[in-house]
């Protein structure tokens, strides 16, 4: 699913040079869950960009469903953003004037789908999150914990493969927190789709994959007890 | 993306900014209404110009003269000088040409045949041919000689020229307009009396030989000779013996031929075949006309009458009425000019060309008309020209709010990007945004297009008619179809061309830093 080799990016600030990522080798599986956890500055984000082809990374490969993005051209990037991946961030991104239902909508309008299809997968994906009732809602009528399923909404309704998620839950309180990530959870499961969350927290983490991986000034190392703290969980 | 859902897009962002949207709109929409207005105002002020110059009858009239009777002038009369390109050197010497055959050619008569074709053209009101007859008018013992001159029974400059009565019926051979001074000399002497002679019959000597002898005379005033009336006999006599001895005369054949269409007498055929000796024609027949009316000619009566005969005339009778008496008159030569009253200025042109083609010399207003057309022309240009820095500064002060637009969206447009809209879909977006306010100008244009221009039109009436002193209710503004096209064209072009710098910015706009705000 995920492929990268000697992934490294590299900003040139006009202060100082910062290594990003550096020489990060990654798989992920069809259908995994991945925690990806660090601190601040220790280039999660920028990982998370790469795999979304948001940018472009200064060397090495970067292999998504058999697709090499670091050699897409920027019209190649938006139609892999349109059609095989979704984006939840952490400050939901949500279009201020539209309502939830546009909002979500977007993306397939984006691909060209039509207007009947639109309605039926927006519907079913704002059912999905639990919103159907919140539809003609605009982002400042909503809570910060409907505003992230609606982002929620919007990420599965044009079914990705591969789901990323930056801090999904950082901008809510616990209780919400917890249901946008059994929602997550739920999603991935149901779709067979690939989960890659970014988090700080530990919790968040270990609730929301089946493998956590942990980056530090832009290397990236594998959790060892990982599967071993999944197990006693389940078994609790 | 398909074309309905970025309009769609397009027109939900534009609604999602309802005041910036609509004042981006209101200045498309002034700037499309003053092309539309500019376009439409131009040409009903040449619309208007022309019809309140058309309304001036003689503006719609045709001189026509049978042109040189075949004489060309000699090659150094027509001889242009000096290096020439071929259009000026052509228009130097046809001026040559008009110059000599105004002054040295016999103009033909025009013939019985032209003035029926004439009468035959479409627009063609009524064909007043140049006639006048020397007559005696017979009170008592005492007569006074003078002519009579056929005038259009359609004039309304002769109508508004009468003091009292009417003028001729069409057709009527018997009823004659008298001039203030013919009514003078008939016993008019002072108003009272000269409206008593509204319907009093004169009896009337016409002159047969007048005419050659008229026309005789015209030929020698042209020759800076010095004829009286008196003399008109005397000379005509004079001319027709050296008309017998033309043959000798050293002319060529068209000069010679020219001559005698002239003043050589028609000979029947009957006599001519028979050889029997001609009857003396009587020097005079008589009739009984009625005066129908009486005209005012002063100096500023534009006359008919008074261009028909270079002079104010006396006497004038129904041109149809004059047509009898000439041909009893057995006058040699019936008529050298004619006028063509054309129904509207509108086919002046074409009432001309068609003249022209017959081979006949044309005079008209044309060259006026053209000047009108013009003039507009390059006013029209001028007014185009101010509405087009209308339009840039219009679409400068769009642009500038959309860069502004932009600025505000630019998280929205990292959104958009990050969930897989391409550049190019951002640039539509824009461009199309840019479009319907430019749509929406134009539509709001054409609609307020119709109660302005009727509100300008009724002030405009209503100024021009006071200045005029009569009802005035020609166009102020005419639109076309493609009047209203071209503002649809004008204005998309400006909603498009306005957000086109926008929309290349945002469409370039780094998906992560948008996010972030920029």
């Amino acid at each position: 699913m995920i492929r990268c080799r000697k992934l490294t990016k590299i900003y040139d600030r006009t202060s100082r040079r910062v290594v990003a990522l550096d020489e990060v080798d990654l798989d992920v599986a069809s259908g995994e869950r991945v925690a990806l956890v660090g601190r601040s500055g220790s280039g999660k984000s920028s990982l998370l960009n790469l795999l979304a082809g948001l940018d472009r990374p200064n060397s090495g490969t970067i292999e998504v469903n058999g697709r090499s993005l670091e050699r897409c051209s920027a019209s190649e990037l938006a139609i892999y953003r349109r059609r095989e991946i979704g984006i939840v961030f952490q400050a939901f991104r949500l279009v201020g004037h539209r309502t939830a239902f546009e909002n979500v909508e977007l993306p397939l309008l984006l691909d060209g789908i039509d207007r009947s299809e639109r309605r039926r997968r927006v519907g079913e994906a704002l059912e999905r999150v639990g919103l159907e009732g919140r539809s003609g809602h605009r982002p400042d009528e909503l809570s910060g914990g409907e505003q992230q399923r609606v982002a929620l909404a919007r990420a599965i309704v044009h079914r990705p493969r591969l789901l990323l998620a930056d801090e999904p839950t950082g901008n809510l309180d616990p209780s919400t927190a917890e249901r946008v990530l059994d929602l997550f959870d739920g999603v991935a499961r149901e779709g067979n789709t690939t989960l890659f969350v970014i988090t700080h927290d530990p919790k968040v983490a270990e609730r929301s994959s089946d493998r956590l991986l942990r980056l530090h000034e832009g290397r990236l190392a594998s959790e060892p007890d990982r599967s071993s703290r999944i197990r006693s969980a389940e078994e609790r | 993306m398909r074309t309905i859902d970025l309009i769609g897009m397009a027109l939900r962002n534009l609604r999602a900014r309802p005041v910036r949207s609509a004042l981006n709109a209101l200045g498309i929409l002034l700037g499309s209404q003053i092309v539309l207005m500019t376009l439409a105002g131009t040409r009903g002020a040449a619309d208007s110009l022309l019809a309140l110059v058309g309304q001036a009858e003689g503006m719609r009239r045709i001189v026509v003269m049978a042109s040189d009777a075949g004489i060309e002038p000699p090659a150094e009369a027509i001889a242009v000088d000096g290096e020439q390109d071929e259009s000026r050197r052509q228009a130097i010497e046809q001026r040559l040409r008009d110059e000599w055959l105004s002054s040295n050619a016999v103009y033909a008569p025009v013939s019985a045949e032209q003035l029926a074709m004439m009468r035959g053209l479409p627009h063609v009101v009524e064909v007043v041919p140049e006639r006048r007859l020397s007559v005696e008018f017979r009170r008592g013992e005492t007569t006074w000689t003078t002519f009579v001159d056929s005038v259009a029974d359609s004039s309304r400059q002769l109508e508004e020229q009468l003091i009292v009565g009417r003028l001729p019926r069409p057709g009527a051979t018997d009823e004659v307009l008298l001039s203030e001074y013919a009514a003078y000399r008939l016993g008019g002497t002072t108003r009272r009396e000269a409206e008593l002679l509204l319907g009093r019959s004169f009896d009337v000597r016409f002159r047969r030989e007048g005419v050659p002898a008229a026309g005789l005379s015209h030929l020698l005033y042209r020759t800076g000779a010095q004829v009286t009336t008196d003399d008109e006999a005397l000379l005509a006599e004079s001319v027709a013996r050296l008309i017998d001895r033309l043959p000798e005369a050293s002319l060529s054949e068209s000069q010679r031929a020219m001559l005698e269409a002239i003043f050589a007498p028609a000979e029947s055929e009957s006599s001519a075949a028979t050889d029997e000796p001609k009857a003396p024609i009587e020097p005079y027949f008589e009739r009984r006309l009625t005066v129908c009316g009486i005209v005012e000619l002063g100096d500023d009566a534009p006359g008919f009458l008074q261009f028909l005969t270079r002079t104010a005339p006396d006497v004038g009778m129904n041109h149809r009425g004059m047509e009898p008496l000439s041909e009893q008159a057995e006058q040699l030569v019936p008529f050298r000019t004619c006028f063509v009253q054309v129904d509207s200025i509108a086919n002046l042109a074409a009432t001309v060309r068609s003249l022209e083609e017959a081979g006949l010399q044309v005079y008209s207003n044309t060259w006026l008309i053209d000047d009108i057309d013009r003039q507009i022309g390059i006013a029209r240009w001028g007014v185009i020209g101010v509405a087009s820095i209308v339009l840039l500064v219009t679409a400068l002060a769009i642009s500038n709010t959309l860069v502004i637009s932009v600025l505000q969206r630019i998280p929205e447009f990292g959104i958009m990007k990050s969930i897989g809209a391409s550049n190019r879909q951002i640039l539509g977006m824009m461009l199309f945004e840019g479009g319907c306010l430019g749509a929406l100008g134009a539509i709001g244009a054409m609609l307020l297009s119709w109660p302005i221009a009727s509100v300008i039109e009724g002030q405009v009436q209503a100024y021009i008619a006071y200045r005029i002193g009569s009802p005035f209710d020609g166009a102020v503004f005419r639109t076309e179809v493609g009047d209203h096209l071209s503002v649809i064209v004008i204005a998309l072009a400006i909603g498009v061309a306005a957000s086109l710098l926008p929309a290349i910015r945002a469409a370039r706009l780094d998906p992560i830093d948008a996010m972030k705000g920029g």
